[in-house]
């Protein structure tokens, strides 16, 4: 079982305040000791009494002396008997001024009496007649005062059942609104930044519910924040754009103008153009894909038949720079996504395969279902012949503008935000991406999961 | 009628350099341009009759171009291409339900635009006379009713309402009734150019045609999306009877 806190709460105080429980009921018996003797005592002393009153009438103070004698060997008591104030009719007259005064209370009341002595206490019971029993009885055994066997079964279930109850409430109360807490901060760290719990911890007013008060204010401002900075790259996108709409068409009004040179500075200008402007596009496109504000509106996608047109077009692409796409294996699969977001986020690798792997070689791609973990998946592979990435470099290839080697990138083109749009699409569609190189060195392996739908 | 008819064009866009290396660009194209930089005007020159097509831009100061749009179709058809931002996919679908012919992400090249305009133009003027598209006649398929001449599409006899792309997709079809139409073919056909894969926009004029023309037609669906080849309009048996006024050649 999970040790979760709530069972470390439960658990732990319940334990403890059973504990208490158990000791103070054990205490509660040491406190007053004399009803053991009285309870256990009592009934015996009244019906010896009886039993005394008869032979006395019978025959005499002896005969009650020797009767007396023989319940004390047997229950280790003393016992006497009285008559109004008189007594002990045994004639004996070991009897302390206590004892005495117990059994004259008896008689005067005709009810039980009790009274402590040194050695226990003095108990005395009214039997009728004016006959009064005294006896003083031993203090009960300091284990028994632990273990009365009467009540303690009953007891200890209370306080258990008890402590449990409240231990329980406690635990609850304690760690309800932590779940609550704990809820929010993944709804908001899925991306639902809106996410708030004020509400849910209106009507505390505790550490947890601070705790919450400060979670709703990083909340904000974490919401704020993002909010700018998407706002910025909006504006910014937008801002860029606008000139670069109007350079466009200067462009080609110089290209009609110098006919005498129609250039290749022109071209030039056209293609960095294009490349500024697919810069943009492709930030913008990260930047919803991370704020995760962008619903992906979810279809079954034949992710067979997306990849072969990919695998098609890229490799006529890949032609013209004497390097070849192919397509090794492809299973049907059938998965639920968003087709553009998939298009881009396979375009994308199987792009940057074509630009790494080396020349003459091929970008081979496969696409298989898998069972892991009794969940299926899509598992699409894409594989360059190319000088791979050093291993420390492995988990930094999908940050944005990131390059193993400085100069590569602008060599061979690219934006530089192709594969962290490749990691969130992903991501965004519930699978997973790895790197690593192909272990005879020759080549990086990219491997996108992506689960596959049921029904 | 000159041999390259002047193609009246009015441009809504808030750029006005843009606006000026336009006017500049497509004065030699043989179109007459006449930009607005706000969108009031904007709408009353577009409804004014007086042009051929309106290119109009989604990020207007004060009316966003979707308004602009929604206020000109309330009262005119008159083909309209919005240029959007690029990658903002929302915008352009939104654009092409609202009614807009087609679209251009910004920064878009001139040559694009051009091409654009006059993949549009060429048909909202049949008169005038490049060949291809002006196969006079009646197109009889069902319950619809297309006439290329006056440019109007009846069904049951009540005339529905179309854009100037939404009229060429559903000729295209009805042309090609009762086979599978290439989503390709179609886009060359009707917009004027090739689809990117994740390009929606003829995916979203046939659904418009749906909603105009209703769904089903005797029973059958109208108009049914063949996956990832294209799309097929209903020939219902009985009841098809292709005009036979539709010449061929």
């Amino acid at each position: 079982m999970r040790r979760t806190l709530f069972s470390k709460i439960f658990l732990w105080f319940w334990l403890a305040s059973a504990f208490i429980g158990v000791i103070s009921a054990a205490l509660s018996l040491k406190v007053d000791p004399k009803s053991i003797s009285i309870n256990r005592y009592s009934e015996k002393v009244i019906n010896a009494g009886k039993s005394f009153i008869e032979i006395y009438e019978k025959d005499g103070p002896p005969a009650l002396g020797h009767a007396c004698d023989d319940f004390e060997r047997e229950n280790r008591v003393s016992i006497y008997l009285f008559k109004g104030s008189r007594g002990p009719l045994s004639g004996r007259q070991n009897v302390t001024f206590e004892g005495r005064h117990t059994a004259i209370t008896a008689a005067a009341t005709g009810m039980a009496s009790d009274t402590p002595s040194a050695r226990g206490v003095w108990y005395a019971a009214a039997l009728g007649d004016d006959y009064t029993v005294l006896a003083e009885l031993p203090p009960p055994m300091p284990m028994e005062q632990f273990f009365q066997p009467e009540f303690l079964g009953l007891r200890l279930a209370m306080s258990f059942i008890v402590a449990g109850l409240f231990s329980y409430l406690l635990a609850r109360s304690l760690t309800r609104p932590i779940l609550q807490l704990r809820k929010a901060t993944r709804r908001f760290a899925g991306g639902a930044l809106a996410t708030r719990v004020g509400s849910i911890l209106e009507i505390r007013k505790d550490e947890i519910a601070d705790l919450g008060w400060d979670f709703d204010t990083m909340a904000e401002r974490i919401e704020a924040l993002v909010d700018a900075q998407q706002r910025l790259l909006r504006d910014i996108s937008h801002e860029l754009r606008s000139p670069l709409a109007r350079l466009n068409v200067a462009l080609e009004l110089a290209r009609r103008n110098s006919k005498e040179n129609p250039g290749n500075a022109l071209d030039r200008i056209e293609r960095e153009s294009e490349r500024l402007n697919e810069l943009i596009s492709e930030l913008l496109t990260l930047t919803l894909l991370e704020s995760g504000t962008e619903k992906i509106e979810k279809e079954p996608i034949n992710l067979a038949g997306l990849v072969e047109s990919i695998v098609e077009d890229s490799d006529f692409e890949a032609r013209d720079r004497n390097r070849l796409v192919k397509i090794v294996t492809c299973e049907e699969v059938v998965v639920n996504g968003s087709e553009e977001m998939l298009l881009r986020a396979i375009e994308n690798v199987i792009r940057n395969a074509i630009r790494y792997t080396n020349e003459g070689t091929s970008v081979e791609v496969s696409l298989l279902r898998q069972e892991i973990d009794e969940r299926k998946f899509a598992v699409l592979r894409v594989r360059d012949h190319g000088p791979g990435v050093p291993e420390a470099a492995l988990g930094k290839v999908f940050k944005p503008f990131y390059r193993v080697e400085d100069d590569r990138g602008r060599l061979t083109g690219g934006t530089g935000i192709g594969l962290a749009i490749t990691e969130r699409s992903v991501l965004v569609h519930g699978g997973t991406i790895t790197v690593s190189n192909v272990s005879d060195g020759d080549g990086l392996l990219v491997e996108i999961l992506l689960p596959i739908s049921e029904g | 009628m000159v041999k390259k008819s002047m193609l009246r064009i009015l441009l809504i866009d808030d750029d006005r350099e843009l606006c000026e290396l336009l006017t500049d660009y497509l004065k030699p194209e043989g179109v007459q341009i006449e930009t607005v930089f706000s969108p009031e005007p904007g709408i009353e020159r577009a409804l004014s009759g007086e042009h051929d097509f309106v290119v109009l831009d989604v990020m207007l100061p004060g009316i966003s171009g979707f308004e602009v749009l929604r206020r000109i179709r309330a009262k005119s058809r008159i083909p309209v291409l919005m240029l959007t931002a690029r990658g903002d996919d929302v915008d352009r679908i939104v654009g092409l339900e609202m009614g807009a012919d087609d679209y251009l992400p910004k920064p878009f090249n001139p040559r694009e635009l051009v091409a654009r305009i006059r993949a549009v133009g060429r048909r909202i003027s049949p008169a005038t006379g490049e060949g291809e598209r002006t196969t006079q006649g009646r197109l009889e398929i069902g319950d619809i009713e297309l006439d290329t001449a006056t440019r109007t599409v009846r069904q049951m006899g009540e005339l529905v309402e179309m854009t100037s792309i939404e009229f060429n997709l559903l000729e295209e079809l009805l042309r090609m009734a009762g086979q599978v139409v290439a989503r390709a073919d179609l886009s060359k056909k009707v917009l004027g150019r090739t689809l990117s894969p994740y390009d929606r926009s003829l995916d979203v004029h046939v659904s418009s045609l749906r909603r105009k023309l209703g769904h089903d037609v005797g029973g059958i669906e109208r108009i049914k999306t063949i996956r990832g080849i294209g799309y097929l309009y209903a020939l219902s048996a009985p009841a098809a009877t292709q005009s036979a006024e539709a010449a061929d050649s």
